[in-house]
């Protein structure tokens, strides 16, 4: 594509998880290594792996476990030990990766003049706003130089100076009203939808019903491909932005 | 009914010294582990009790697994397939047979080994066989990293938090190396 027939925005949304943030390093024998390695016993380390593996197969995925049971990880795996609680925590984040280019591409869009934010279901969050695990990842990595706020239904929340804007609270991407809202907060800084680019990699949230209000919309399949979508554009690395995208007006 | 757990471990030294845990203060996997060898092996005093695992694979082979008796039915299976990464260190060894260490933890970031001199490792090259790829290093001598701890340990005041030394698989092994810094 040249530049010519680049997608001209003003404004990019990038969903988290599977696409900023990308869990493939999240292994178990790192995570619950590095704990027990820290703690002083190593030996424990196979014993914990098979437990937070048989919490898996309880309730299906470590997603659902994070989501909903994640007080069963402190006390089955764990042991209720606020020290592995902890560190468990800690490891989570520090063996996220980031999404191949992500960086360059982020510091070309916002050299475009395009306004970057992470539009998130953040379903997986805890704690109180700004010190949820999107927000840490954000923070850790460097990435809110990109990403001064978030977008989700907990609030439109500012990563510096830790206000949140309440009008989106309670409304989600899987029902699309929370695109709704975006849509009119971008209309009063002058952006109209069709100006306005989401990339993700979930069809449901991310894509179709982001699609069904006129934003454009690119499908990331660099981690996972979860099928066909109503995606304007698919990518399978952050470096095709560099070429997708252009800042209108720039 | 299955076979009850043993109550403890003892071992014993050719010095007449012994040591006794009580079997469930061990870790789990290291129980199963344990009652899997032949020394602990004998036979259940109600087979038709126990429960059993049958599995059979397309090539004819087949396998037996007593399982917990509190198992009830089969939930699901699947196979995870994914590209592992194992570091294998070989030590030379007097016995002519050379000692491994199998490195699980981001093999490929290893930066320095030291056993004797400290090395700087490099990635020389790397050569894919069908679906495994070999990546070869090259090992440099390059500093002396237990000096560098010894340093460490000692502007620390003997704070062993100085040096962020953690235990690769037996927690005692940081006890002792730390001592030899120290002295």
């Amino acid at each position: 594509m040249s530049s010519a027939d680049a997608l001209a925005v003003r404004w990019a949304g990038f969903d988290f998880g599977q696409c900023i943030m990308e869990p493939g390093g999240l292994r178990n024998p790192l995570v619950f290594g590095d704990i027990y390695k820290k703690l002083g016993r190593p030996e424990l380390i196979a014993d914990k792996m098979y437990r937070y593996r048989v919490l898996k197969e309880k309730y299906g995925s470590y997603g659902a476990i994070k989501e909903g049971h994640r007080d069963e990880i402190h006390s089955y795996v764990l042991d209720g030990d606020p020290a592995a609680i902890a560190l468990f925590s800690e490891m989570e984040q520090a063996h996220l990766d980031t999404g191949a280019g992500l960086a360059d591409a982020l510091a070309y869009l916002k050299q475009q003049g395009i306004r970057l934010q992470v539009v998130s279901e953040m379903k997986k969050t805890l704690g109180p706003v700004g010190t949820d695990i999107v927000s840490r990842f954000l923070k850790r990595r460097g990435l809110v130089q990109f990403f001064p706020q978030l977008v989700t239904p907990q609030g439109k929340i500012d990563l510096v100076d830790e206000t949140v804007d309440s009008r989106y609270i309670g409304f989600t991407k899987e029902e699309g009203t929370l695109y709704d809202v975006l849509a009119a907060d971008l209309a009063e800084q002058g952006i109209s939808p069709d100006e306005a680019v989401m990339i993700g990699d979930k069809p449901a949230t991310d894509i179709d019903p982001a699609h069904e209000r006129g934003f454009k919309t690119i499908q990331y399949t660099g981690f996972i491909d979860l099928g066909p979508s109503k995606a304007d554009l698919r990518i399978e690395s952050f470096a095709e932005l560099k070429t997708i995208l252009r800042g209108k007006g720039s | 009914m299955a076979a009850p757990a043993p109550e403890s471990l003892s071992l014993s030294y050719p010095d007449g010294r012994t040591l006794t845990v009580a079997f469930s203060d061990l870790p789990g996997s290291l129980q199963a582990d344990l009652l899997r060898q032949p020394f602990a092996a004998s036979p259940s005093p109600h087979p038709a009790n126990e429960a059993y695992v049958l599995l059979e694979w397309e090539d004819g082979w087949k396998e037996v697994a007593r399982v917990d008796p509190g198992c009830t039915g089969v939930q699901r299976y699947y196979v995870i397939s994914r590209t592992d990464e194992v570091g294998r260190l070989a030590l030379t060894h007097e016995s002519g047979y050379p000692f491994l260490l199998e490195v699980g933890r981001r093999p490929l970031g290893l930066s320095r080994i030291t056993f004797g001199d400290t090395f700087r490792v490099s990635l020389r090259g790397s050569a894919r066989e069908g679906r495994k790829t070999d990546h070869q290093y090259d090992l440099a001598r390059e500093g002396d990293a237990v000096a560098e701890l010894k340093t460490a340990l000692r502007e620390a005041e003997g704070d062993p938090e100085a040096v962020s030394v953690v235990a690769h698989w037996r927690q005692q092994d940081v006890v002792d190396f730390l001592a030899t810094l120290a002295e």
